[in-house]
This record gives C-alpha cells, sequence and structure tokens, in this order.
C-alpha cells in the first residue's frame, strides 16, 4: 500500500522508501552514499517507450537529462557555445530514433542510472542538481575512462564520445570553436615546405 | 550517311570509356547515340562538394549498411556510398547478380550518367611492357596483342585532354606522362619518400598521378583542394566523363544520350558477321526498345558488357555473341589484390598542424619494384602501393585525450598530436581460365535480363603476393620510424577494390581470345568492346587510364573502317 512520504519527500511503499524497493526489485547493492555508486542491472529487452512530442526517441525527461549531460561533457566557455546551442542531444534524438537497438538500450538505460545514481547521492534527478554536482558526478565516472569497468562508467565513454563527435559535426564545432580551414576553396596547395624534411 | 540506320554508332555506357567512345565518333562527324542504364546527373541535385554534416540528415554518422543496406546491400560494402554520394551507386534489388556460395565478389556499379567517373578515386598511371609482355617475361599465360609503343600516343591524347596532374620519374616499370604540375607531399610522407630512398635504390616514393587539374582546361577550373571529389565536383576539376569527354561530343551536335535505357542484347543481322543494332529496355516504362547502327562499341564496364554479348544468344551464337571462336567470353575475370595494408601514427611530425591535409585529394605512390628482374620471389608479377599522411579536422588521437569539459575542448584545440598514415598495395592477380563470368540462366534482374553469375577465387600466387605486400609495408614504415597500429595481411573480398577486368579478352589469334588487337570481336565485324572487359591482364597500375587509351586506338580503327567502306 503507498502512503503518503513522513518528511523525508517522495511516497512510500508499505513503509519502504522508493529507492531501496528498486534497488531489491533491480538486485542492486545498498548503495554507501557518496563512496560508492549505484550499479545497475543491464536490462537486455525493455518495453517500447514512445518518444514525447516533438521527439523522435527520447521522453520529455530524457531528453532534457541528455541536454544536461552533453552540455556538462562539452560547456559553452569563452572559446565557444557548448553542446545545447550545437544541437547535440536534438541529434542524440533523430539518431536513436533510427539505430540499432542495442544503442538505443544503452542509451536509455545508461540514463535512467545517471538519474539513479544523483537520487543516490542528493536526492535529485540528474537535470535538477546544479551543475557543479553535475561534472562532479562525470569526473567520477571520467576517472574510470581509459579502462571502464562498471555499465556506467562505460556509459560515459559513450556519452563523451557521442557528444564530441557530434559537436564536432556541427556548425558551431567546426566553424566557431575549432575554425576549421578545410572544406573550402583554395587557390593552392602548399603541403610540406619545411627543408628539415626535405623539401 | 544512309538513313537504313537509325545512327552511325551505338555506343553502350556513358563513362570513362563510353564518353570517350562517343566524342571520338562524334567528332570525327558519325551520329551517335549513347544509351545509359543508369538516370540522368544533375550536379545542383547529386553533388555535396562544400556540403558540411551538419547539413545532412543524419551527419553522415551512420555506417552505409546502416542507412543503404535494405536496396544497396552490396553497394554499401564501398566506402563513397555513404550519406554524400550513395545516389551515385546502383540499387542492388533491382540489379542483381549471383555468386556461387563459397566465393563472394563485390560487383560495383555507378547509378547515374557518368558511371563510376562521378566516385573514382582518380589514381591514373600508364601500363608499362613489364604488364603488358609479363607472360614473355614469367612464362605464365598469354601476352597481351598490343605493347606499350602502340598505346604511347593514345595516353598522350587522353592525358592531354582530361588532364593528368603529376611527376616526371624516369621509371621504365610506370612510364611517364603529359602531366600538369604535380601536387605537394605532407611533412610525413616527405620523411617518408626521404627514409625510403636512403634505404632502397630500386624503390621510390611519388606524388600520385592524378586525374585532378593543376591547371585549368576549357570548361573546368583547377583543382581547389577542398577534398572529398567523391562528393562531386561542381567546378569539373576532376576527371569524369559527364564534366569533360561527354560535353565534347554534345558540343559536335551529333551525339545523343539517351538514359535510363539499359541495353539487354546486340542484335546480329541476317548477315552472322554483322550486328544491326540493339535491343534496351527503358527502366522506367519497361518497354523494349531495338536501334538500328552501323557500329556497336560495348563500353558498359567489364562484366555489364560481357553479359550484353552472353545475353545476345541466337541460333548463330549459341554461347553468346563472339564466343565462337574461342570460346572464352566471360572467361579470365581478373583484378587486383587489394586491401592489404597498414596504418598508424607519424609521431615525429607532431609539431607541424593540420594545413589543409585533407583538402588534397591525392596521395603518394610507390610504384612496382618486385620482380623487374628474377627476384627468386615465392610469386609472380607484381605490387604498387599507394599511401598518405595526411591530418584530418580533429587530432589523430582524439579517443585518448581525457577528460571532459572546458579542459577537452582546450585540449582538441591544441593538440599537437602525430599525424595519422596508411600504406596499402594493389597488386597484379594472376588471369585464370576458372575465373568467369557466366549467365544465371534462372535470375533475371528487375527488367527481365538474365544477370550475370560471377565466379572469382583467389589463387595461391595471390596470397603469396600478399604475404609479400605486407612484409614490404612493414619495413617500408619501419624505415620511416612509422608507429604501426593496425595491419591487414588477408586480400580483401574479391570486386571491392573495383578494378575488374578480362572476360572478353584481346588477343592475336580467334582460337585464344574474344577480340582482335583493335578491340573488334573476331566473329562480327562492327562489335567493338573497348572497356575493361578486353584486358588480358590487369597489371599492376590502376586500370581506367588504359582503357581509355584502348578506347581512342579503337575508335582510329573504327573510322578507318568508315573511311575505307568497310563499315
Amino acid at each position: 500500500m503507498i502512503t503518503e512520504d513522513e518528511g523525508d519527500g517522495g511516497l512510500y511503499f508499505n513503509g519502504e522508501r522508493p529507492q531501496s524497493v528498486a534497488r531489491r526489485v533491480l538486485g542492486i547493492q545498498e548503495a554507501i552514499a557518496g563512496e560508492s555508486l549505484v550499479e545497475s542491472v543491464v536490462e537486455k529487452s525493455i518495453p517500447s517507450i514512445a518518444p514525447a512530442p516533438g521527439l523522435n526517441f527520447f521522453t520529455d525527461h530524457e531528453f532534457r537529462t541528455a541536454y544536461e549531460l552533453t552540455e556538462c561533457i562539452i560547456p559553452t566557455d569563452s572559446s565557444s557555445p557548448g553542446a545545447k546551442t550545437a544541437g547535440v542531444a536534438a541529434f542524440l534524438d533523430r539518431y536513436l530514433a533510427i539505430a540499432q537497438q542495442d544503442e538505443q538500450i544503452s542509451w536509455r538505460l545508461g540514463l535512467q542510472s545517471i538519474d539513479k545514481t544523483s537520487q543516490s547521492l542528493l536526492g535529485q534527478a540528474f537535470i535538477e542538481i546544479e551543475v557543479s554536482h553535475q561534472e562532479e558526478l562525470l569526473s567520477r565516472l571520467a576517472k574510470a575512462e581509459m579502462n571502464p569497468k562498471s555499465e556506467l562508467e562505460k556509459f560515459f565513454v559513450i556519452a563523451k564520445r557521442f557528444t564530441w563527435d557530434a559537436y564536432y559535426r556541427s556548425a558551431i564545432g567546426i566553424h566557431h570553436e575549432l575554425r576549421y580551414r578545410g572544406n573550402s576553396y583554395n587557390r593552392e596547395f602548399r603541403g610540406c615546405q619545411h627543408p628539415e624534411h626535405g623539401f | 550517311m544512309s538513313s537504313k540506320y537509325d545512327y552511325d554508332a551505338i555506343v553502350v555506357g556513358s563513362g570513362a570509356t563510353g564518353g570517350w567512345a562517343a566524342k571520338e565518333l562524334a567528332e570525327a562527324g558519325l551520329t551517335v547515340l549513347i544509351l545509359e542504364s543508369g538516370g540522368p546527373l544533375n550536379p545542383l541535385e547529386h553533388f555535396h562538394q562544400h556540403t558540411w554534416p551538419y547539413e545532412l540528415k543524419y551527419g553522415n554518422k551512420f555506417s552505409n549498411e546502416w542507412l543503404w543496406g535494405k536496396r544497396k546491400p552490396i553497394q554499401s560494402k564501398v566506402w563513397a556510398c555513404d550519406e554524400y554520394s550513395h545516389h551515385f551507386f546502383i540499387d542492388d534489388i533491382d540489379n542483381p547478380y549471383t555468386t556461387p556460395k563459397d566465393s563472394p565478389y563485390v560487383w560495383v556499379r555507378g547509378a547515374l550518367v557518368g558511371g563510376r567517373t562521378n566516385v573514382w578515386g582518380r589514381q591514373t598511371y600508364r601500363m608499362s611492357d613489364y604488364e603488358l609482355k609479363a607472360a614473355s617475361i614469367d612464362g605464365y599465360d598469354v601476352d597481351w596483342p598490343i605493347s606499350y609503343s602502340d598505346l604511347a600516343p593514345y595516353y598522350d591524347k587522353v592525358e592531354d585532354f582530361i588532364g593528368v596532374s603529376g611527376s616526371k620519374e624516369r621509371l621504365a616499370q610506370l612510364p611517364d606522362g603529359n602531366f600538369l604540375p604535380p601536387m605537394q607531399m605532407t611533412c610525413g610522407e616527405r620523411l617518408l619518400k626521404k627514409a625510403v630512398e636512403t634505404k632502397w635504390r630500386d624503390r621510390r616514393v611519388i606524388i600520385g598521378r592524378t586525374a585532378n587539374l593543376t591547371a585549368p582546361k576549357p570548361g573546368r577550373e583547377a583543382c581547389h583542394y577542398s577534398g572529398n571529389c567523391y562528393r562531386g565536383c561542381l567546378t569539373w576539376s576532376f576527371f569524369s566523363s559527364p564534366g569533360s569527354t561527354l560535353p565534347a561530343a554534345f558540343a559536335t551536335g551529333k551525339a545523343k544520350l539517351r538514359p535510363n535505357s539499359i541495353v539487354r542484347r546486340v542484335i546480329v543481322g541476317k548477315n552472322a558477321r554483322r550486328a544491326s543494332g540493339v535491343e534496351f529496355i527503358d527502366t522506367l516504362s519497361k518497354q523494349s526498345y531495338k536501334v538500328s547502327a552501323r557500329v556497336v562499341v560495348l563500353a558498359a564496364s567489364t562484366i555489364a558488357s560481357t553479359r550484353i554479348l552472353l545475353n545476345s544468344k541466337s541460333r548463330e551464337y549459341p554461347n553468346g555473341l563472339g564466343n565462337n571462336s574461342s570460346g572464352l567470353l566471360g572467361k579470365y575475370l581478373t583484378g587486383h589484390v587489394h586491401s592489404v595494408w597498414a596504418t598508424g601514427l607519424v609521431p615525429q611530425v607532431a609539431k607541424y598542424r593540420y594545413d589543409n591535409d585533407d583538402g588534397r585529394a591525392n596521395q603518394i605512390y610507390i610504384p612496382r619494384f618486385r620482380n623487374l628482374r628474377p627476384e627468386g620471389k615465392s610469386f609472380l608479377r607484381g605490387y604498387g602501393i599507394e599511401g598518405a599522411v595526411k591530418r584530418k579536422m580533429l587530432p589523430t588521437t582524439i579517443t585518448r585525450i581525457p577528460g571532459f569539459g572546458s579542459e577537452f575542448k582546450h585540449a582538441v584545440r591544441e593538440a599537437e598530436d602525430p599525424a595519422p598514415f596508411w600504406l596499402s598495395a594493389f597488386g597484379e592477380v594472376l588471369p585464370s581460365v576458372n575465373n568467369k563470368v557466366e549467365l544465371d540462366d534462372k535470375v533475371v534482374d528487375a527488367f527481365g535480363i538474365p544477370v550475370p553469375r560471377i565466379d572469382f577465387k583467389y589463387s595461391d600466387n595471390e596470397k603469396r603476393m600478399a604475404e609479400d605486400m605486407m612484409e614490404s609495408i612493414l619495413e617500408i614504415a619501419d624505415a620511416a620510424k612509422f608507429e604501426v597500429l593496425t595491419q591487414r595481411t588477408s586480400p580483401g573480398t574479391p570486386g571491392l577494390c573495383v578494378h575488374e577486368v578480362g572476360t572478353a579478352r584481346m588477343g592475336h589469334s580467334p582460337s585464344t581470345s574474344v577480340l582482335n588487337k583493335h578491340n573488334c570481336t573476331w566473329d562480327v565485324d562492327n562489335v567493338y568492346v573497348t572497356d575493361g572487359a578486353c584486358y588480358v591482364s590487369v597489371g599492376v597500375q590502376n586500370p581506367t587510364l588504359t582503357m581509355m587509351a584502348l578506347t581512342v586506338r579503337a575508335c582510329e580503327h573504327i573510322l578507318y573502317q568508315f573511311r575505307t567502306g568497310n563499315l
């Protein structure tokens, strides 16, 4: 029976907090707050979820999470606008709509996992916490990026790579951030004119 | 010319050789009908020359197979069949072919006027007598019925018209051409040249000879180094038939082109030694038409032309037109050993940054150095090595840049990292009578025409050559102190290098060949085959230049036949 909360915020299931219900149901280890991150069991089959209006794949909440996550990875700074302005999350949504199911599941579960972590550390969804806390959360995952072990660490690697790849395919990434001079009109190809290379 | 015939000449195919045949014949005053199976080319619609990834629906991020694999499961295996350029490649479902189960073959075909010249790699090399007379050297199979000195004037003519940029090297195994100024090398490539030429006296690293203009020609601008030629070129700076030979043909007022017209067969008249014309199917209406001419030139590409001849069965030619004398029509399909490569990093040039490297749509070439003299190698014939050291927009080692956020952006922007290199060999597959094209009598395409059955396997010679290629590539990379990261020794899927030739070989006599040395079938006096089908062997060099030269030479013979009243 669901009862109203008793001061903590959120609903309880027969006196049990939702997080622990979820963890028990999904077989997740009890997380020691602040010390380790919630691990999730990867579900290989999930029910298909209809996208929100205006979106091709994501629900509204998923999109907003991806929006924040990608901006965290490639932020707006003094050099150039970041992933939000570059439309990375919108591209990701278009991309996932026709991508392989493995990739779709990976992202769906990864974003959920980010939220679970955020909830367990700070009691709020990823999109609700401060940017500095978002960055801190990702930093912990990034520590393992050259040798990711947990599902969430692996998801960080996927998310990071997709984000920069999509960012550097965008007009902002190519022209504003990198000032790429290729794909242009040139009267000559100078090549190497260095005597140290044998020119 | 009498009006008994619809046209003086029918040219089947509008690609590299079809465009040349139409130009040569029309400029001499013949009326020419070009029949092209593909659709009309519309540059404003089909060219994506300066298109950015963000102007494409999926940013060119998906694999070709994923996006186009449903209608183009074979064509999407080619790297160029991507979001920018997939429309240049044929619909495989409408245009199937078959192979034996254990002998996969990738048959790549164009879908628009201009054929594969819209997307080709543009490397342009003359064959030498080391290749044309290889049989005299090593005793395997037969020589070509012509030698380099027979071809030289036609190489001259083709290069002068299409424009080839390159450097004179005075190498017997890679004859020099009439070149436009050569392109420059990158830092890493100059280091490679220095290292290789210091260590081996018989090896050279040269800038690629490419069919890109480095000086303008009438109606065509010089290359402006935007890279990605395969996406289309609005300045017609690289050779394609729609950019040069077809306009020249049309300028005479004598040539017409009918697209969406797939030729089914050549029709032979009452006189079995004379063709009266062709039958073709309109690919849109599926209607069949006949058109008559004094001469038929097949330039539909290697396997397509032979397929037409095989489908031209009749009482007089029960095994296909041109097959009576030798029985060799369809036999000796050959191509290149390819996709033996190494890739990696050039650490020495880390401090030398991107300078429009990827805008130079050209590479370096290491001409053949194998089996030019008895070497005691375990394999016959030779190979060349292509390669490049070209930076791209992003740092070569971006996947190793740690972290995220502003620091990551900064690290990417300011990266001084090694440049990437690749080295890849193309070698001669020995011609074998067992590698062949036949008709599959159980399968027809969307237009009711029986499809080819392609039966090709590599032999032991190819496998041993591949091992030697790998050894050479690795010792070359080692000499230049390049860091090898990946390598591949087993030859790529047959057909995928798109250099298929043979199946209607030229020769000295009707019993040993399908065509005489003027590219005319021995059996029928007015049917010529001038595309890759006519090759005796593939040689080392990329084949497109040679087949264009052969086409010009064959047309000279056709015109001679007209002048002397034989046609």
